[in-house]
């Protein structure tokens, strides 16, 4: 098993025909014959898109009319920061079940409104600001390059899109390979959390253990670490291995991702670190020794 | 009552990230009164506000941060002697944090995001130069939305415009990686390669500290 996408996912693209799109498209059509299916554009409904090596996609002016010709259960998003909202809100709208949203830069109050919407509808939102999800040889949602992905066991989650790759990366030299990958994504305001993640990866059978990469900013680390507490206590925990970015950071200063702040004295690396280690999960000082240092778990 | 529902349309409105009033006074007639206020507001939305852009005074901020907002770049001054050109801010912050780990200093934080050209990465490696402290440079890209290809054309351009003096150690992975490899080969810099994430935060500061 793995955890929210599989073979028999299917996608529809919102904002195919800008570059960005169109390459990630492409990419993902070459990637096991992942289930691209319809993009939508609200001025190109009726033509269709043609990627470099000639395939093509019908293009339809709305989410529902693209979801009804193709039976789509997934959408993701490219489309600009200004109308960014209004596309995640349309694909709940149109009842499609997971909507994942690549764009950076969304602001904050538009969030607040999507996430009021998704919390009354059956609809999941990845991201947004986030590289999307992946599960090896099967399927790929989003920007993450193909060719670091290595069929196996180990479950990755993080804010962070390139330390994503980095964790992915280094499983798949140290030989165990991903369940799923998935990218939440780096704003304060956000469609899914760690914690529902989690859920899924201690859930599923294929996920041996867990890769958790946070950062500094907000309190969904503390929120994951009293999480694992809890369901530990029920019998339910998977080896673990941790990374928080940005130990270094100067406090007050938005480090590229918007929810990456140390604010008031609040979300800091250390007090992360330390409720991750109190849950039991492994925390590795080096960015570079996620890998190495789950295998030593995995090792006892 | 009033006061606090202006407060609040003003946030909405504006978009504001922090608004916050102190001091609050009550004078002898019973009127309420805003004495000062410190306001800052949600970058992702000044697009939609440009009478907060109007705002804006750069003699406030940092030289290189405004040279690097020109170009779309997310840049943040440091004290240390180690230059970074990071793609992803996770990335870039743990790029600092291992910096660190091997017993340097970052100079800088910077991510030059997801779409970044040839000329904002030329930017990029200027801004970077012109700090003075600035005693060697590490180039960390793990490519998904970025292609490597870009980030190593752009690294040739900029290291041949400036004729760069600092080491430069060079870390490429994920997206077009062998095209990006074999542009920095074939480009006659001298480029300390790195195979990782590791080996690259021991090269540069090797390459810095001795």
């Amino acid at each position: 098993m793995s955890i929210l996408i599989n073979k028999d996912t299917k996608i529809i693209v919102q904002g195919l025909t800008g570059k960005t799109g169109t390459f990630h498209t492409e990419q993902a059509l070459a990637y096991h014959g992942t289930q691209m299916l319809a993009g939508t554009h609200p001025k190109k409904g009726g033509q269709q898109w043609t990627s470099v090596d000639g395939q093509s996609l019908p293009l339809f002016a709305t989410v529902a009319e693209a979801k009804s010709a193709t039976g789509a259960n997934a959408s993701v998003i490219y489309v600009p920061p200004a109308g960014a909202a209004a596309a995640i809100e349309e694909a709940i709208d149109a009842g499609i079940d997971l909507i994942t949203c690549i764009t950076e830069g969304v602001p904050v109050q538009d969030m607040v409104r999507v996430k009021e919407k998704l919390d009354n509808s059956k609809s999941r939102l990845i991201g947004p600001n986030c590289p999307g999800l992946m599960t090896p040889d099967e399927c790929k949602i989003g920007i993450m390059p193909p060719s670091i992905f290595r069929k196996g066991s180990v479950g990755v989650l993080s804010r962070s899109g390139t330390l994503t790759y980095e964790a992915v990366y280094q499983t798949s030299m140290a030989g165990l390979g991903q369940s799923s990958a998935v990218g939440i994504g780096g704003d304060p305001v956000k469609g899914t959390e760690f914690i529902d993640v989690l859920e899924m990866f201690l859930a599923d059978d294929q996920t041996e253990s867990i890769i958790m990469i946070g950062e500094i900013g907000g309190s969904a680390e503390e929120d994951a670490a009293q999480f694992l507490i809890d369901e530990a206590k029920k019998g339910r925990s998977k080896p673990m291995v941790g990374f928080i970015a940005g130990r270094t950071s100067p406090p007050g200063r938005t480090m590229g991702h918007a929810g990456a702040v140390i604010s008031g004295g609040k979300g800091g690396a250390d007090e992360k670190i330390a409720a991750l280690e109190e849950a039991g999960v492994r925390v590795s000082p080096s960015p570079a020794k996620l890998g190495v240092t789950l295998v030593d778990v995995l090792n006892g | 009552m009033a006061l606090f529902k202006n407060l609040y349309e003003a946030f909405v409105s504006k978009d504001m990230s922090l608004l916050e009033i102190n001091p609050l006074i009550v004078t002898k007639s019973n009127d309420v009164q805003v004495l000062d206020a410190k306001v800052s507001f949600d970058n992702n939305a000044l697009f939609r506000h440009p009478d907060v852009m109007e705002l804006r005074d750069i003699t406030e901020e940092d030289e290189k941060e405004v040279e690097a907002s020109k170009h779309d770049l997310a840049y943040i001054a440091l004290d240390g002697e180690i230059g970074c050109m990071v793609n992803g801010a996770g990335l870039a912050m743990a790029t600092m944090d291992i910096i660190k780990l091997y017993g340097a200093e970052p100079a800088n934080f910077l991510d030059v995001g997801g779409s970044a050209t040839t000329e904002r990465v030329t930017a990029a490696f200027k801004i970077i130069t012109a700090d003075p402290n600035v005693k060697g440079i590490l180039v960390n890209i793990f490519g998904g939305i970025m292609r490597c290809d870009v980030i190593a054309e752009g690294v040739v351009q900029a290291a041949k415009d400036i004729n760069l003096e600092v080491p430069l150690v060079v870390r490429l992975e994920g997206t077009k990686v062998d095209e990006g490899k074999a542009i920095i080969n074939s480009s006659g810099l001298n480029v300390i390669a790195a195979d990782d994430l590791d080996d690259a935060a021991q090269k540069i500061v090797k390459a810095v500290k001795g």
